[in-house]
């Protein structure tokens, strides 16, 4: 009877997997671009989603992509003090916003960093809390990355001001793991090779 | 680097590195004295200043991030002593400062907060406003703030009915 109960239970398991998977390819085909999952990638696909991983999961990428309304700070990801918060617009609130304090380059001075349109990124963008196959859903999900197919999600990801400041945090920062070079090429990589999300 | 802006309603120019924090232009270079020098990392708040009418930490702003704009100081927020901005005028009605330090910046952040949150709570203070005071006049600042509101949106009512006259 248990062993019974044990194999439903793993069969219903299996249904809704392939079911997740059936859907999220339907939404990567919506995409377009993504080429079609090949098999015979996945081992180079799992490698460079792990690099990419890498960096979206460090402190200088991942403190600014909460799922709730603060920001965090540093390698240990503390809550932002001073009450800051998202806002309606992801740039603070309605008198004490993000540039109050952060400017378009780190600040020599007081070493606050900086970059243009500093922010926080739209809570569909959250990624602080979730599992690498959360956030290697919510990259390839048009209704949470901002709308971006694959291209543009490199494109975002290797141009953007504010993404690049992470490997110019300034002084007492350290920057993301992997070269901005790597980081591109494996993105580039995971997404040519059909975007292969682990298991777990 | 030569640097032109509007400083409480005057045109005004200086020759100074363009990296230099705006608290210290003017202070040391307009000879501004309210806004106040605290933690010089952003956080305390003393160097509290608006810029286009947004609040800024001036001891973390580069001076070349104003060319062109309006700098309101402390000194700027009345006309003149006959004149009392509300907050001015609730600071003094609620004897609010102790020491006095940081109430420079507790006051250029109410003005904001006053504008953008005519009738504010507590916790709309409490929310938007991140000033610290080591003397602890937190309470009296709320109350200050509340009493600011009320006197701003009295002036605005006699404002309205003399226009309508």
């Amino acid at each position: 009877m248990l062993k019974l109960t044990f194999f439903k239970v793993m069969i219903i398991g299996l249904g809704l997997t392939g079911m997740l998977n059936a859907t999220v390819l339907v939404n990567y085909k919506d995409t377009s671009l993504l080429k079609p999952v090949n098999e015979d990638d996945r081992e180079k696909s799992l490698k460079a989603f792990g690099t990419v991983m890498e960096v979206i999961k460090s402190p200088r990428c991942i403190n600014c992509h909460p799922t709730n309304d603060i920001p965090r700070q540093g390698n240990v990801h503390r809550l932002h003090p001073f009450n800051v918060n998202r806002g309606e617009d992801d740039h603070g609130g309605l008198v004490q916003k993000c540039a109050t304090c952060h400017h378009k380059e780190n600040n020599g001075y007081t070493n606050v960093p900086g970059a243009p349109h500093w922010g926080l990124a739209p809570k569909t963008m959250g990624w602080f809390g979730l599992t690498d196959v959360e956030i290697a859903h919510a990259l390839l999900d048009k209704s949470k990355n901002g709308g971006r197919s694959p291209a543009d999600l490199v494109k975002h990801m290797s141009t953007d001001s504010l993404v690049l400041w992470a490997w110019n945090p300034g002084k007492g920062r350290s920057a993301p793991p992997v070269p901005v070079d790597e980081f591109r090429k494996a993105l580039d990589e995971w997404l040519e090779t059909g975007a292969h999300i682990p298991d777990k | 680097m030569k640097i032109d802006f509007e400083i409480n309603g005057k045109a005004t120019s200086v020759d100074v590195d363009p990296q230099m924090p705006l608290l210290w232009v003017v202070r040391d270079e307009l000879n501004l004295k309210a806004t106040k020098y605290g933690c010089g990392k952003a956080m305390c708040g003393a160097c509290t200043l608006h810029v286009d009418g947004d609040i800024f930490r001036s001891c973390s702003l580069a001076v070349e991030y104003v060319s062109g704009k309006s700098v309101t100081t402390l000194e700027g927020l009345s006309k003149n002593e006959g004149h009392l901005h509300p907050v001015q005028q609730a600071w003094i009605d609620e004897n609010v400062p102790q020491c006095g330090y940081c109430q420079p910046g507790f006051m250029m952040a109410a003005a904001k907060l006053i504008t953008v949150i005519p009738n504010p709570t507590d916790q709309d203070i409490k929310a938007n406003i991140s000033n610290i005071c080591r003397c602890g006049t937190h309470p009296r600042i709320i109350k200050a703030i509340k009493r600011a509101a009320q006197i701003q949106q009295t002036t605005t009512l006699i404002s309205d009915g003399k226009a309508k006259e």
